[in-house]
């Protein structure tokens, strides 16, 4: 290389330097402006104090922004999780969505990608400071007809052997406690970084499984989501897969959960008529780590 | 100014730097251990004080040093000794800044050693700036205030390398490689790996040194020769015997030890031939000969718990590093839970980390001895600092190592990545003092790279300012900040300390005895903040949300799952309070609803 081109090479280097140090030095000066003060959290919490509604949520924009928590009133549902801004909703009919899409790499674009489709937004979007509320109408809900974590308390649980043999299960107030030792209860827990308030379903192990039986009312749709709760999905040693039986009036589904598996599986079910019996079940023939969440849902279709 | 004063000075300035920030800095979860293992170790060295035949015993030994002995004890006998000297004796600092006084010591003693290397190929300005910048990564000054070893560890590799260099051209150098390498040794395994970094070098100049001498060359092969041989006799015996009966029958009179000896002492032997002979061939050989010899040694005396013991337990330290566990670790939207993990991760989550305007200098010293490599110019010095460089980045790459930790463990190729970025700023400000000086008398060549080199450091300076006690938070320009690394699903923290966030609000707002969850903090780093003033005695830390009336959430993608049993046991989903760094969640502060 001759003395004029290292002459061009080093002002180029000098230049995408002085570049990437203004740049750098922006940036870091721009950065603490994307903070969103406390009183635009008050502010935005006036809002939604006064104009929720029952049923309604909020959904983050980014997911991640969960500061917010702290400020939404009482009692209104917040969602946000890797992954949230795809979440149907289908329980809610209104959701309220506060994003902050000032932030470096807030992906509103990809939200919006996400999550407008079905959705209306209502009235115009109110911003505080570096936050924007915009309420929306979810085009994908569905009303629930039931859940099965809320028919717990009626529910009948009982371990089962393949032969038909059944030990219920103790109503404690919160769960069934069981013969084993194991509980079913209606539960918050973690699949692959999403809350879930399931019914909580361990496992007995060997061919025995746990029975949650109920009376469902009248349903268009009926599903059931299930995985294993928090890392136990990451295990492939010393584990085994597991079986969901998700069963109506006598007809049974059986999906199964791999080893290895972290995310929600889901098996669709068929509608629900007026006083439908419901069992759900789950064995594993090695009961390690084999604890699952549970989600079955009965819902009709939107007026 | 002198080369001399200003490493001295760059020596104070961050010594002291360190001394007057520390306070903030919380206690990770390793570093209460290391406190804990420090204080067992000073009470060693008062027992050998007031009773040094009690000290000697293996009983003794055992029980000051058997805690945490997956680590050799160097720092850990400077932590301990300064705990008793500057707390307990002078009681002149809190009981955590005099055990991370020692390594304040290491981590400003990197400047000097960085402005010294950098100094053999570029000018004063550009060396401070190659110096400074160590510590103007907001991880590695995070780091450097901790009682630990990550950044001791760097500074000794660099030391080693350091006395390599100066070896080359000055008498007793050699002896200095080999105790900077024992006292590598003794901060931390990744030690091991200096010498992949010189080998290939010595081999080679060795080689070329020793051409124009049958003489010389015939001792340059006997040298390799006797170290080669030893090192397959180690492995036929390995071979016959296994490894189990190997080390069970390696005594301290036994054919394994007399071979490392006799190994030694003929390498010594013949390398002490060849000074007579060719004195630069000495020059390049004798460092690896002592590196050999006194590397050991030193890592031999400085830990008494290899005193009784010296096989089976090195055998079982370094069996702990070569299956050691991996943990599981947040990377671009994924749980990375088990090898393999992916090749980019250490180059992607270093350009996430370091400031970008560190970053790119970086990238483009090392593009520049890249291309010098290729064209047939690189000096040996070049090659040293490039596969210094290069070396841990190119160790912890590899996908069945693992990769927790952030970026700490590759700490040991950043400061020879500044040296490199130094050149690059040398070479940009002259282009741009050529370009710019015919149009304005004042852009003079020195000053052009002064005003480059402060525009460079600016940014990094103000990311460290801001979040340097949650380092382990710290993502830099490329990343999008804090919020960035979140919104690409990067590890939001490690290790536990940003709890120190939430302390002041947890001191006024609990009641007395208030039953707390610290979640991911174990019970060393709570008496640890309480032993320093910083969380109120009387709070009572519980194992789990059922028991708590508060629960202090450490915000991991790994760890949602406690989140939620913490809303499931408190009955509620609202925090009331948290640390939330550029609005991203790191610690969660819920109470029990009423």
């Amino acid at each position: 290389m001759n003395g004029a081109a290292l002459k061009n090479l080093s002002r180029a280097e000098g230049l995408l330097l002085l570049a990437v140090a203004l740049a750098a030095l922006v940036f870091q000066l721009w950065l603490p402006s994307t903070h969103v003060a406390e009183a635009d959290y008050q502010a935005m919490a006036q809002v939604l104090a006064a104009e929720r509604q029952p049923g309604d949520v909020v959904l983050l924009a980014p997911w991640w922004t969960e500061r917010a928590r702290i400020y939404v009133p009482e009692g209104l549902m917040v969602v946000g999780y890797q992954g949230s801004d795809a979440d149907p909703l289908e329980k809610y009919p209104r959701i309220w969505v506060l994003s902050q899409p000032h932030q470096p790499r807030s992906g509103i674009g990809a939200f919006e990608a996400a999550f407008n489709p079905s959705r209306t937004a209502v009235g115009p979007a109110r911003t505080f400071g570096n936050l924007t509320l915009q309420l929306f109408t979810n085009g994908r809900h569905h009303p629930l007809a039931i859940d099965a974590a809320d028919a717990l308390a009626t529910a009948q649980v009982y371990l089962e052997t393949p032969d038909g043999n059944r030990q219920p299960c103790q109503w404690t107030g919160t769960g069934h406690r069981c013969p084993n030792g194991k509980v079913v209860a209606k539960e918050w827990h973690e699949v692959h970084f999403a809350p879930y308030q399931c019914l909580k379903l361990e496992a007995p192990g060997g061919a025995t499984r746990v029975v949650v039986d109920f009376t469902a009312p009248a349903a268009d749709f009926s599903a059931l989501e299930a995985g294993y709760i928090w890392e136990y999905g990451a295990y492939k040693d010393g584990v085994t897969p597991s079986s969901v039986w998700f069963e109506v009036n006598g007809q049974a589904q059986v999906m199964e959960l791999p080893t290895g598996s972290e995310v929600m599986h889901r098996l669709t079910g068929p509608a629900l008529p007026e006083g439908a019996h419901v069992r759900l079940a789950l064995a594993s023939q090695n009961p390690n780590a084999r604890i699952v969440c549970v989600v079955m849902t009965g819902t009709r279709n939107a007026r | 100014m002198t080369d001399r004063k200003i490493a001295w000075a760059l020596f104070f300035a961050a010594f002291f730097a360190l001394l007057m920030t520390e306070q903030p800095v919380g206690f990770g979860r390793d570093e209460s251990v290391y406190f804990h293992a420090a204080e067992s170790h000073a009470r060693w060295f008062q027992l050998l004080v007031t009773s040094p035949s009690q000290a000697f015993k293996d009983e003794a030994i055992t029980q000051a040093f058997d805690f945490n002995h997956e680590h050799p004890a160097l720092m850990k006998n400077l932590f301990g000794i300064s705990y008793v000297v500057f707390h307990e004796k002078l009681n002149v600092l809190r009981p955590a800044a005099a055990m991370r006084l020692p390594a304040f010591l290491f981590a400003a003693w990197m400047l000097p050693l960085i402005f010294g290397l950098t100094r053999r190929l570029f000018g004063q300005p550009a060396s401070i700036f190659a110096a400074l910048s160590f510590l103007l990564v907001p991880r590695q000054f995070f780091h450097s205030h901790l009682a630990a070893f990550d950044v001791p560890i760097a500074t000794m590799w660099v030391l080693t390398i350091y006395c390599f260099v100066e070896a080359l051209e000055k008498p007793r150098w050699w002896i200095y490689t080999g105790l900077a390498f024992g006292l590598a040794l003794a901060a931390k395994h990744n030690a091991y790996f200096i010498v992949v970094t010189l080998v290939p070098f010595i081999l080679w100049r060795g080689w070329q040194l020793t051409k124009a001498s049958p003489e010389a060359r015939a001792l340059f092969f006997g040298i390799n020769g006797v170290f080669v041989f030893g090192a397959a006799l180690y492995g036929l015996m390995v071979a016959v015997l296994g490894g189990p009966k190997l080390l069970a029958t390696f005594e301290f009179q036994s054919p394994q030890l007399a071979l490392y000896v006799v190994t030694c002492a003929v390498g010594a032997w013949l390398t002490w031939k060849l000074k007579a002979v060719n004195v630069e061939a000495f020059r390049t050989i004798a460092p690896l000969v002592s590196m050999a010899i006194l590397g050991p040694t030193v890592f031999y005396l400085h830990w008494p718990y290899l005193w009784h013991h010296p096989v089976d337990r090195t055998a079982w330290y370094l069996s702990f590093h070569l299956t050691h566990n991996h943990y599981t670790w947040f990377y671009l939207g994924e749980l990375l839970r088990a090898p393999p993990f992916p090749w980019m991760y250490v180059i992607n989550k270093t350009a996430l980390t370091v400031p970008v305007s560190l970053f790119v200098p970086m990238v483009l010293g090392f593009a520049w001895v890249s291309w010098r490599a290729v064209k047939r110019q690189l000096t040996g010095f070049e090659f040293i600092v490039a596969a210094n460089a290069v070396m841990s980045i190119a160790l912890i790459s590899h996908p069945n190592v693992p990769h927790f930790g952030g970026v700490k463990h590759w700490f040991p190729s950043m400061p020879f990545l500044s040296l490199l970025a130094a050149g690059s700023l040398e070479r940009g400000a002259a282009g741009l003092a050529g370009w710019l000086g015919p149009k304005f008398k004042a852009a003079t060549e020195p000053r052009v790279l002064v005003a480059l080199a402060v525009l460079l450091g600016a940014p990094a300076f103000i990311a460290t300012a801001r979040v340097y006690e949650f380092g382990t938070s710290a993502y830099s320009e490329v990343a999008g900040g804090l919020p960035g690394a979140a919104s690409l699903g990067m590890q939001r923290q490690y290790w536990a300390n940003n709890l120190s966030g939430v302390l002041e609000w947890l001191n006024k707002n609990s009641h007395p005895g208030e039953r707390i969850y610290f979640h991911e903090n174990h019970g060393g780093q709570i008496r640890d903040l309480q032993a320093n003033g910083m969380l109120r005695k009387d709070v009572q830390p519980v194992g789990g949300p059922d028991q708590a009336e508060t629960v202090v959430y450490q915000y991991h993608q790994e760890f949602r799952e406690t989140e939620f049993n913490t809303w499931q046991a408190l009955g509620t989903m609202r925090p009331v309070f948290g640390l939330y760094l550029d609005e991203t969640p790191q610690i969660i502060v819920y109470r029990r609803a009423k």
